[in-house]
Formats: structure tokens, C-alpha cells, sequence
């Protein structure tokens, strides 16, 4: 009978170190994700830059590119995996804004439709633009346009954020060219 | 037969408590820079002169580079590092020899160009090593080969590190690998506004996990079998995560690091994600790593001192402030739910209403008398609640029934065009999780059984975290886990010492139902105890439990919290009189209890019990308990435990000490 508890305690032990820390990225996307992977060849790459493109899991997301089994051996050769390998974030201009707009999509939708946010203001910083209440503003007035259905692509949302916020020169965003 | 059966058991316990995962994808790395070839060679006769001054004053021993290397000297005197990956190590033995490793360093300066163009000279490999050699031996930029790291310097220019702070994320109990909370590193940009954070980057440390079976997920996770590495990713991608997939609440520590300490860290981390640590879920986890990396910093911190297995991520935070003045500030980043619910408490009845229409049909009819700067704090509130409620249409994108409802919700809500007043969530100070009780809890009692007609003395132990009736400062409510929790008894007139019970793993997870939310109330219970009843008279049952159901609360944040629960569960004991005499006893029945927080140092538990046993003699038991427990002090807290079932009522006094 001891010898059962010995092995009922070790089996438990396993299942309860499971859930001592978190851990775990797991290696392959959600099968939403795939649902999002398989529609997009966009310029940064095949998986997208949006949440549903990163993997959730205990231990954070993991970009699918990056976490593969023998992802390992990536990273030793290249230094730490990061935004690099797939979603560039430079920190302003056009690119950054695509990244932002697609991973931040549900969070941006909603500060727009407020005229007011984190998010905004991120915005306004990776644009490079003068003030984000005006920003703000702008972009709760076009809502329509830039979220015109449900269904729109992230890369269109983010073609009309970028194309709303060059027009009105008031606004002086400065790194998204002209 | 019983051997099979157990094993069984483990694996549906496994079962329940493995991570979401599946196979693994192909990937590819798209990064175009390659680092050039050194531009002159630099002076090879420097190498030598070099190695013997880092010699002469053996800076091997340095407490720098023993932390730059990770290296740490086991009980038995041998040195050995953490970094498994061999591209961390340049001499052969490394890992175990921090000399050799130093000497090669140095000498690595002076190798050759990689021939492959991915890989990475040791200069740009090392750039927290190549910092540390040059402060400590001025070296002679016109004597070294000249290079440039066109790859770490690309990696700097993203970071551009101005500050950094360690994040925890709140604890997660409807995800088990997160019940214990998590850390991660935000570095701030130079110069940036805080408004601004979200563009910072986020730094954690994750085990890269192969496979989907959960008995080999928990052995690999156990024994190191699952290779750790670093990522960097834009902080926006934690917030999203962390604050709106999971609702849990972010608190940042903000670190008082000198820029050359800030630079150190960031060169670091560099390093250490060129290489994968052996993943210990108890000791080498995600919040080691991560306070290892820190203490590279600055000699003068002490962090990986301050901890002890197993390695809880809430300690770690603790540990920054046994450094006085490391930390500078504390930072709040309210969960969605944590926001939804402080804007439905600023809401009037009426508008209330409104959003419980507007989840439902976003295009419900609006009181006319409502004023539309009122009609948007309505709607503002119904598509966060719409996303607490819906968080994986979060991942799912566009099509759903979700996405078209909060499509509509906001076009109404842009269409007011009034800009929603920004009313910050309260900073719920006596949640910060560095307040918290200490994680292990040391109990000692003297109790009276009615079985014994007598008294005894109760020895208790846990070794973490927390139950529903510890004090209640830094631990969320109404959640309780605990991982190895034992109590023995004893017995002075029989003169014996007898086990009690012994939980592997106790988690309980009372979510209270609110207007808009119905979440399940479940626990799981995973363990031995000794059962007092008559098909087991004070026999040591192995027992696992789960139950699901629900919880109402009443009063300011819960303070009670009453629950209903339906429980199954099975125990064995070969004294056991079981199902059709075996000695495995299955149960099903009823659960109901409360839990009171009457005062931050003051809470009461109560439960009851009652199963039906099939075909087992007798087919039912029941059990009823409550706790009292008041915190003293901090670290001291006062118990009184009663408990009934079928052959004994007892009664508990004990004293508890959390270190």
C-alpha cells in the first residue's frame, strides 16, 4: 500500500508542478492562429504581426516563426530572439505602424471609436505626429472610414489610419512621409 | 491493478492541468544583417599581455563574471553554470571552469571571422563581457581588432534602454502554468513618455516546449528536458496578452539602475539569448532567469541570495526590495477586468441598463433623456465588458458574431463624436503583490479530538502560497493555491506522531457572479488525508477531488463570498471499505461554504460537505470545517480551526508563521 501512495504522490507531483511557475511557450499556433496565418502573405512574412499570429500560451507569446523545436539553434546563432525575425518595429514610420495597428487592432478600434487612448498616443509617437488629442479627434471623426466593416484587414485599417493622418497637415505627423 | 488505476489518475490530473498546446511549425529567420569583418587586426601580442593581468589579480573570482557566466558552486564544491547552450561557451569547459572561460574571452577577441555568416563573432556575442573586461582592464581600443556589431547595434537601437522594470502579471488560476504569476523585463526607451510605454520592449525568459503529451510535458518540465530561451518582443504585445487575452492586472517595478548597470542588463540579455537554459519549473523558471539577469547589473545587488526553491515569481519581486533603494516606483496596469469593473461601478442604474442591452443587441434603444456624453460611457463600457466576456474573439479576428457586435457598438459610440472622459482605475494598494504574506507557512497548535476523548500538538507546513484564509493584502480574494501542504498530530498519551494529511496541490478558484458575468467556481485537490468515517476509520486515504459550480458576492469587493459547489472525487486506501468492497471509494455530492474577509487581518472560512459513496459501505460521508484566522503582524498570524465528520469533532489553536 505504501508503495501505491509513493507512486500516487510522484504521478500528482508532476501535475502539480505543472502549475508551480509559469513557463511553457508552446511551439505552434492556435488553430486561430493558423486561421489568420493562412490568409496572409503580407510583407512581414507569412504568420502576420497580429495577437492572433503569436502563440498564447503560459508563458507568453511566442512568435511562430521563433518558436519552432529547433528554434534553439536560431537563437544561438542570432542573439535574442525579437521583434526582428518577423514583425520589425523600428519604433516610428509606416512599418512600426503597421505592426502596432495590427497587434493592437481590438484596443485601437475602440480608442478611436473614444477619441481617446493609450493606444492614441502610441500612435501619435510612431507617426510622429504633434498632439494626440488631435490625433484623436481626427481619427474618431473618420471611424467609418477606417473601420468601414468588421471584416477589414489590418493592413487596410492601417493604409487609412496613415492616409487620414497625412491629409490633415494640422496634425504634422512627421515620420509617415507625405 | 492498483497500479494501473493510479497511474490513471495522474494522467487525468495531468490531463487537467496541461497547458494549451500542439505540434510544431516550420519556421524561418528573416533577418538580413550580417556583422562585417574586422576592419584592422588588431595587435595578437595584446591577447597574451591581457590573459596575464586578468591573472594577476585573478578576475575569475570576480563576482561579475561568476554572474555574467551564471556560474554557481554546488553543495559538493563543484562549480557549474546555468547557460546549457554551447555557443554561450568559447572554452570547452566553460561551463565548469570560469578561468578558462575568461581566458578565452579575452582570446576571443582575436578570432577569426565566423564563416558562417549568421553566426556571431565572440565580440558582438559578448558585448556584457567585453564591457565588464574593459572596466576592469582599460583595454586599449587601438590594440583590438575593429569591429562593428551591426546586428546588437540594430537590437540597441529598438531597445534604445533608458529604464527598465520588472513586470509581474498577476495570478491566473484559470490557466494552472500561470497560478503562480509570472515576471518579465520592460525596458524603456530613452526618452520616451510614459504615455508612451507601449512601444518599450518586453523581455521574458520561456521554456520552448515539444511535445503535446501531458505526462511528458510534466517529467521534461520537472527534470530541465525543455530548453529555455529569452525573447524580446514590443511591450504592446505583454499588454495585450497579459492586461486584456487574460484580464490580469500588470504591476511594474520600476528599477533604480546607473546607466552603466542599465547597459550591462541589455548587453545581457543579449547574451543569454544566444544560448537556452535547461527549464526547471521549480527552480530555474521564468522569474530565476529573470532576476539572475538583473543582479548583472550591479555587484552591489544581492537577488538570487534572497530566494529559495521552489522559486515562486512573487518572491523574486520581494527579493528587489531587500536592495533598498532598487526600486523607484510601482506602476499599475489595470487588467480589462479590473477596468470594465470600476467603469460599471461609475455608471448610474440606468446607464447600467443600457449596457446590459448593448451586449446583446448593439443597436438597443437609447433613453431619450440620456445625454450622449452619458450614452458613451455606456457604450465605452459595453465593448470592454464584450471583450472580458468574448477574449478569444480577441484572437480570432474578424468574421465572428463577437467582432460584428463590437463593430456596431463602436461605429454608435464614434458616430456620438464626443471624446470619452479618461477616469483612471483606482491603484488597489493593498493588492501590490510585493505586500503579500511570505510564501512558505510554518504552523504549530494544540487540539482537542473527540475520537481520543483527548488532547494533541498539530505541526503544519506548506510551502506555498496562499489559502482563502491567509491575510487577504496581495493575493487576490477569492483564490486560493497551495503546492505541498502537510499537517501531522502528535499524540502525547499514545506518544505517537501520525500524518494528517498531505496536499501535492490545493487550488480553489471562487469567481463571484456579478450582473454581466456567470465565470465557474472550481476547485481541485490532489493529496493523502485521513478520513474519519465508518468505511474508513481514521485510514490515510489517497484523494482526488475536483468540483465546479458557483459563487455570489456580497459587499464592497466580495468581502463575502458564498459558493455552491458539486464535487467528485476518489480515494484509496487498502483499509478502505469501497466500492463493491474494493479499496477505491468514488464520491459525488453537494459542497457549500463562504469566505468573509471582516478586515484585512481578520477572515472566516466556512465549508460543508457531503458525498454519496456508491456501493461502498456506508454510501455517504460528510465533513464540515471552518477556519478563523487573524494576522497579527505580517508574518504572524493566529488560527482557529474546527472541523466535524462521522467519527471525530476536533479542534484546532494554532499559531502561524509565514517566512
Amino acid at each position: 500500500m505504501r508503495k501505491t501512495i509513493w507512486i500516487a504522490m510522484v504521478g500528482m507531483t508532476f501535475a502539480a508542478s505543472t502549475a508551480l511557475a509559469e513557463d511553457a511557450a508552446a511551439p505552434a499556433p492556435a488553430p486561430s492562429a493558423q486561421k489568420v496565418v493562412a490568409g496572409k502573405k503580407g510583407k512581414f512574412g507569412t504568420a502576420g504581426c497580429g495577437l492572433g499570429s503569436m502563440i498564447i500560451s503560459s508563458g507568453g507569446i511566442v512568435q511562430i516563426f521563433a518558436a519552432t523545436t529547433n528554434g534553439t539553434s536560431a537563437s544561438q546563432t542570432f542573439g535574442i530572439t525579437s521583434g526582428t525575425s518577423n514583425c520589425e518595429d523600428s519604433g516610428s514610420g509606416g512599418d512600426s505602424a503597421r505592426v502596432f495597428v495590427e497587434a493592437n487592432r481590438v484596443a485601437l478600434a475602440k480608442d478611436i471609436s473614444r477619441g481617446t487612448g493609450e493606444t492614441i498616443d502610441n500612435l501619435t509617437a510612431i507617426a510622429g505626429c504633434a498632439d494626440s488629442k488631435a490625433v484623436g479627434s481626427t481619427l474618431q471623426h473618420n471611424f467609418k472610414a477606417i473601420f468601414p466593416a468588421a471584416s477589414v484587414s489590418s493592413e487596410q485599417v492601417t493604409d487609412s489610419i496613415l492616409s487620414t493622418l497625412k491629409s490633415d497637415a494640422s496634425l504634422a505627423c512627421s515620420t509617415i512621409g507625405g | 491493478m492498483t497500479r494501473a488505476t493510479l497511474f490513471s489518475i495522474a494522467l487525468v490530473a495531468l490531463a487537467l492541468l496541461s497547458p494549451r498546446e500542439s505540434a510544431a511549425a516550420p519556421g524561418e529567420y528573416r533577418d538580413d544583417s550580417v556583422d562585417s569583418p574586422a576592419t584592422a587586426p588588431g595587435d595578437a601580442s595584446y591577447a597574451g599581455e591581457l590573459v596575464a593581468r586578468a591573472r594577476a589579480v585573478h578576475l575569475e573570482r570576480e563576482v561579475e563574471w561568476l554572474r555574467l557566466g551564471h556560474w554557481h558552486r554546488a553543495p559538493g564544491g563543484e562549480i557549474t553554470a546555468e547557460p546549457d547552450g554551447p555557443l554561450f561557451w568559447l572554452a570547452k569547459d566553460g561551463k565548469k571552469d570560469p578561468a578558462a572561460e575568461l581566458e578565452a574571452t579575452i582570446r576571443g577577441l582575436w578570432a577569426p571571422q565566423p564563416v558562417d555568416p549568421r553566426a556571431q563573432h565572440p565580440f558582438c556575442r559578448f558585448p556584457a563581457r567585453v564591457m565588464w573586461l574593459d572596466a576592469k582592464l582599460h583595454l586599449d581600443a587601438s590594440r583590438l581588432p575593429q569591429r562593428q556589431c551591426e546586428r546588437y547595434g540594430h537590437f540597441l537601437k529598438l531597445l534604445r534602454p533608458g529604464s527598465a522594470a520588472l513586470v509581474f502579471s498577476s495570478y491566473y488560476l484559470n490557466n494552472p502554468a500561470s497560478a503562480f504569476g509570472h515576471t518579465f523585463l520592460r525596458i524603456h526607451k530613452a526618452g520616451a513618455a510614459r504615455a508612451n510605454e507601449l512601444l518599450d520592449t518586453g523581455v521574458d525568459f520561456a521554456a520552448t516546449v515539444d511535445t503535446n503529451n501531458a505526462l511528458l510535458y510534466a517529467i521534461k518540465g520537472l527534470s530541465g528536458m525543455f530548453p529555455g530561451t529569452f525573447h524580446a518582443l514590443p511591450f504592446y504585445y505583454k499588454v495585450r496578452e497579459y492586461n486584456d487575452y487574460e484580464s490580469r492586472d500588470l504591476w511594474e517595478y520600476e528599477l533604480d539602475l546607473s546607466p552603466r548597470g542599465l547597459a550591462m542588463l541589455v548587453a545581457h540579455l543579449w547574451e543569454e539569448g544566444s544560448t537556452y537554459f535547461d527549464y526547471f519549473y521549480m527552480s530555474e523558471n521564468c522569474s530565476y532567469h529573470i532576476l539572475a539577469a538583473i543582479e548583472v547589473a550591479d555587484p552591489a545587488l544581492h537577488l538570487l541570495d534572497q530566494l529559495r526553491n521552489p522559486v515562486v515569481p512573487v518572491d523574486t519581486v520581494r527579493a528587489l526590495f531587500a536592495n533598498p533603494g532598487l526600486v523607484r516606483g510601482v506602476h499599475y496596469r489595470p487588467s480589462l477586468r479590473s477596468t470594465v469593473h470600476h467603469e460599471l461601478a461609475s455608471l448610474t442604474p440606468e446607464q447600467v441598463d443600457l449596457v446590459g442591452a448593448l451586449v446583446v443587441d448593439a443597436d438597443a434603444r437609447v433613453p431619450a433623456s440620456m445625454a450622449p456624453g452619458a450614452v458613451a460611457r455606456a457604450l465605452d463600457a459595453a465593448s470592454d465588458l464584450v471583450d472580458v466576456q468574448e477574449p478569444n474573439a480577441m484572437l480570432e479576428g474578424k468574421d465572428g458574431r463577437v467582432a460584428r457586435l463590437k463593430q456596431r457598438l463602436l461605429e454608435r459610440r464614434a458616430d456620438l463624436a464626443v471624446v470619452s472622459e479618461t477616469s483612471p482605475v483606482p491603484v488597489p494598494l493593498d493588492k501590490m503583490p510585493h505586500v503579500g504574506h511570505a510564501t512558505s507557512r510554518l504552523g504549530l497548535g494544540t487540539g482537542y479530538s473527540s475520537q481520543l476523548g483527548g488532547g494533541f500538538y498539530e505541526l503544519r507546513h506548506r510551502l506555498s502560497l496562499h489559502d482563502l484564509a491567509d491575510p487577504p493584502d496581495g493575493y487576490p480574494d477569492t483564490a486560493q493555491i497551495e503546492f505541498i501542504s502537510l499537517r501531522s498530530r502528535f499524540y502525547p498519551e499514545q506518544r505517537s506522531l501520525e500524518l494528517e494529511d498531505l496536499s501535492v496541490l490545493r487550488v480553489v478558484s471562487l469567481s463571484p457572479w456579478a450582473r454581466f458575468q456567470r465565470p465557474l467556481s472550481w476547485s481541485v485537490d490532489a493529496g493523502v488525508a485521513r478520513v474519519r468515517d465508518d468505511g474508513c476509520a481514521g485510514c490515510v486515504a489517497g484523494t482526488m477531488k475536483v468540483a465546479g459550480g458557483l459563487t455570489l458576492g456580497v459587499g464592497r469587493d466580495d468581502a463575502l463570498a458564498l459558493f455552491a459547489l458539486a464535487e467528485v472525487g476518489v480515494q484509496y486506501s487498502s483499509s478502505m471499505r469501497g466500492l463493491r468492497d474494493s479499496d477505491w471509494r468514488p464520491g459525488v455530492g453537494p459542497v457549500a461554504g463562504l469566505r468573509w474577509r471582516l478586515d484585512h487581518r481578520l477572515v472566516w472560512t466556512a465549508d460543508a460537505r457531503w458525498s454519496w459513496l456508491p456501493l461502498a459501505t456506508p454510501e455517504g460521508t460528510w465533513l464540515a470545517e471552518t477556519t478563523a484566522r487573524w494576522a497579527l503582524a505580517p508574518s504572524v498570524a493566529l488560527g482557529l480551526d474546527l472541523r466535524a465528520q462521522p467519527l471525530a469533532d476536533e479542534g484546532v489553536l494554532s499559531a502561524l508563521l509565514y517566512y
